[in-house]
């Protein structure tokens, strides 16, 4: 559960205003798509969410805490998915458990049935140099669920990948949502990526940034939506809210 | 980059750089510059005393401290000034004022504090060092991507975790590149700090034996430097790509570049070169060069030298004469499905290369056969002359088979006149085996191509014959080839088992003949191949074992 209320956020001192009263909120096991201009504020609401940033008036509680600082039920992938290149895929699934001191056992079978789920067993030895962009995105969603997270924070987790690569890794995105029972706000810039991940969609103005809609969009969340009419006519009905911006 | 060809690139470097000492010597010819043979016979007779590996050894000790004593110090500190935002405002200003003072200069003042030892030696090597290992550590730590930061610390990482899962490793390559970039200025100022106040090391040596005028001995010590520094530099590249693997994982994806001035692309250039001017097909004319240097050690002395620059020249008149073939060719190539893909042709290789590639090949030909004698040097332009001419010959006769015989005949008189300086009737027997052998497969290889050259007007005995008497005329080459081999027997009065080799020969061409039929021509590649490289390596072995076995009884 997460929740915002009149969030704003400013840069330099006051005179670059990013975020300029935001709210919403997002239930247990519930994905919002966020889609707006480039540059609008949409990566900073993820960052301060993921506890990276400072948020400066307003209120952001998460399963009902006041936000304070990054935290190990909230997994953020960035948009270059941040992969550590001095360390092999094996590596890097382990790395948060290292960091929590999660013993080796355990890290032994949590990294062997993340790799296996998701087909990346064969190249655990690899450096992530060696690998595709959808595998190394793959990768990343392994490492962001190594620490069993109840929260999953995305930052245009696809925008690099062929259309083929994207629709497969969205489909595993869409059980692994389901299976683990994930609450997932994802930042995007595609509208079709928005409307088939998303429960519902906030839709950005430009900088400032304020919410010009949050769209619910009841379809999503099966695999066959992409071919239906109201998957089509939902994306016509979010473009136009896009394009008046 | 895999080792083998890393050693590769080590010799042909190595190779290069004797062969332009060598010509600098020559042109010099002044005691000051040493050829290189002689510098490398005295070098390798000071590398069974013990003199010379006190002087490497205590030049070693100065140089690996300094560089280990700058590292551990620099590396640290590079980090902490790189990744501490307080510290980098504080001490960068310092680091930087300091980094373009030339350190050589404080070497009175570490003089007088730390006397005339090796421990002022060892501290100038090392704070000049420090300062470029820190700076490079810090660029590097600087120029690490936030995302990095970011990721781990959504992951709840502190600084520590921070500095050892990220900074550390990010940092490492860098020093390691500083390390071995500065390799190159260790070893200089090590000279510089050996070459007054102390009676050890390499540059003591090198300045000693120029003081006693002792040029030759001036070269073992430049000799041993350069060995230091390459081993250094080696340890450093080696340690790498140990420490730091996945430096080198990414490039297992990326096919070598054929352009780029990397030893590993100019050695997969070479392998294209080589293949263009089948470079394996030197096995057939090879042995009959090192035949007649068999023989012709009989009548005259052979030094190590002038079989270096006779083998020089049989590489650079092989690759001119087959490059131009390719290159006039080229057009004819293109049209017949088999040479099509060659390199030519296939634009692996631009027409403007190959021009290239042939006029460095004659220069080495002509250059060679000059530093062999002035005779040699005249002989070598109508040699050329005789190389680029027999392409042509298939255009206007069917005796092109054996005018490539012939052209590929003069090896044998090549080698005699320039080691004797004249000619004789026994060696030119041998090159008549030669001529006889090689017109016979040209012929041979011919009928593959009997169609193409019908049809584009080209001229062989195939071709204008037919094939059942070119096979005819193949197999009585052949024979002419045998007995004139047997032949040898008498003109130099070689051992018996020589005749033993003739009749394994013999029974290898029987078999050759046996597998090319008029209506199966597919065995012409193994014909060819196999049972040719044998024979010629058995035409070798024939004269080497008949001439030593001569001698013995």
């Amino acid at each position: 559960m997460i929740h915002v209320e009149s969030l704003h956020k400013e840069f330099d001192g006051g005179t670059l205003r990013v975020l300029d009263g935001i709210d919403f909120s997002v239930a247990d096991g519930e994905s919002m798509a966020i889609i707006g201009p480039s540059g609008c504020g949409k990566t900073t609401l993820l960052y301060i969410l993921a506890g990276l940033t400072a948020y400066g008036t307003g209120t952001v509680t998460v399963n009902g805490t006041p936000l304070q600082g990054p935290s190990r039920d909230t997994a953020f992938i960035l948009q270059d998915f941040g992969l550590l290149p001095w360390k092999t895929i094996w590596q890097n699934v382990c790395l948060g458990m290292k960091l929590h001191g999660v013993s080796r056992p355990e890290q032994n079978t949590v990294a062997t049935e993340l790799l296996e789920t998701l087909g990346l067993m064969q190249h655990r030895n690899y450096y992530p140099a060696r690998l595709s962009g959808g595998e190394k995105q793959r990768v990343a969603i392994a490492r962001a669920l190594a620490l069993n997270p109840d929260i999953l924070l995305m930052d245009e987790p696809f925008s690099s990948l062929d259309t083929f690569t994207r629709e497969k890794l969205q489909d595993t995105l869409l059980e692994i949502r389901h299976s683990h029972r994930l609450t997932m706000i994802l930042v995007t810039h595609s509208i079709e990526e928005a409307v088939f991940l998303g429960d519902k969609i906030m839709v950005m103005s430009r900088r400032p940034a304020r919410i010009r809609a949050i769209v619910n969009n009841p379809g999503s969340g099966t695999r066959a939506f992409r071919q239906e009419d109201a998957f089509f006519a939902a994306c016509r009905s979010i473009r136009e809210m896009v394009e008046e911006t | 980059m895999k080792p083998a060809r890393t050693t590769a690139g080590y010799i042909l470097s190595a190779a290069m750089a004797l062969l332009v000492w060598k010509l600098a010597a020559l042109a010099v010819a002044s005691p000051i510059l040493p050829a290189p043979e002689d510098a490398v016979r005295a070098f390798l007779a000071a590398a069974g005393t013990a003199a010379f590996w006190k002087h490497f050894g205590i030049s070693a000790y100065r140089v690996i401290v300094s560089i280990l004593a700058a590292w551990c110090l620099a590396f640290p500190a590079g980090i902490i000034i790189g990744y501490s935002r307080r510290v980098d405002r504080i001490v960068s200003p310092l680091v930087f004022m300091i980094y373009p003072i030339p350190k050589i200069v404080l070497l009175p003042v570490i003089l007088l504090l730390f006397g005339l030892g090796d421990l002022s030696k060892i501290i100038l090597i090392g704070i000049i060092l420090f300062f470029q290992i820190l700076v490079a550590t810090r660029d590097g730590v600087k120029s690490i991507d936030e995302k990095y930061y970011d990721s781990l610390l959504s992951m709840g990482a502190t600084d520590r975790d921070i500095i050892r899962e990220v900074v550390w490793p990010a940092a490492l390559p860098h020093s390691f590149t500083a390390l071995r970039i500065t390799t190159g200025t260790a070893i200089s100022v090590l000279f510089f700090v050996e070459s007054f106040a102390t009676a050890s090391g390499l540059g003591y040596m090198i300045m000693d034996s120029w003081a006693r005028v002792a040029y030759t001995e001036m070269f073992v010590g430049i000799i041993g430097m350069s060995i230091l520094g390459l081993v250094l530099y080696e340890t450093f590249r080696y340690l790498e790509t140990r420490i730091c693997p996945w430096r080198a994982s990414g490039e297992d994806k990326v096919d070598d570049p054929v352009d780029g001035g990397t030893v590993s692309s100019i050695l997969s250039r070479i392998v294209i070169y080589a293949r263009m001017i089948k470079f394996s097909h030197t096995v057939f004319a090879l042995p009959f060069a090192l035949a007649s240097l068999v023989l012709v050690w009989r009548s005259a002395p052979l030094d190590v030298l002038t079989a270096f620059w006779i083998i020089m020249a049989m590489v650079g008149a092989r690759s001119a004469a087959m490059g131009f073939n390719r290159y006039a060719d080229a057009a004819i190539d293109a049209k017949n499905p088999r040479t099509a893909e060659r390199e030519l042709p296939s634009g692996t290789i631009s027409r403007h290369d190959a021009v290239i590639f042939i006029a460095a090949s004659s220069l080495l030909f002509v250059v060679s056969s000059a530093l062999l004698s002035a005779l040699c040097f005249w002989l070598s332009f109508p040699v050329l002359v005789m190389l680029f001419f027999y392409s042509y010959t298939k255009r206007f006769t069917w005796l092109s088979h054996i005018i490539l015989g012939f052209a590929i005949s003069m090896v044998p008189i090549g080698v005699w006149i320039a080691i004797t300086g004249t000619l004789s009737p026994g060696i030119s027997v041998l090159s008549l085996v030669l001529l006889t052998y090689i017109a016979g497969f040209d012929v041979l290889y011919a009928c593959q191509d009997i169609e193409f050259d019908r049809q584009e007007k080209l001229q062989s005995i195939p071709a204008v014959f037919g094939i059942r008497s070119a096979l005819r005329v193949s197999t009585l080459l052949h024979v002419a080839s045998v007995l004139s081999l047997a032949s040898l027997y008498w003109i130099f009065a070689l051992h018996p088992v020589f005749l033993a080799f003739v009749a394994v020969i013999a029974v290898l061409f029987f078999i050759e003949h046996l597998l090319v039929r008029p209506d199966d021509l597919t065995k012409v590649n193994v014909a060819f191949y196999h049972v040719n490289s044998i024979i010629s390596v058995l035409f070798f072995a024939a004269i080497l074992a008949g001439e030593l076995l001569r001698r013995v009884s």
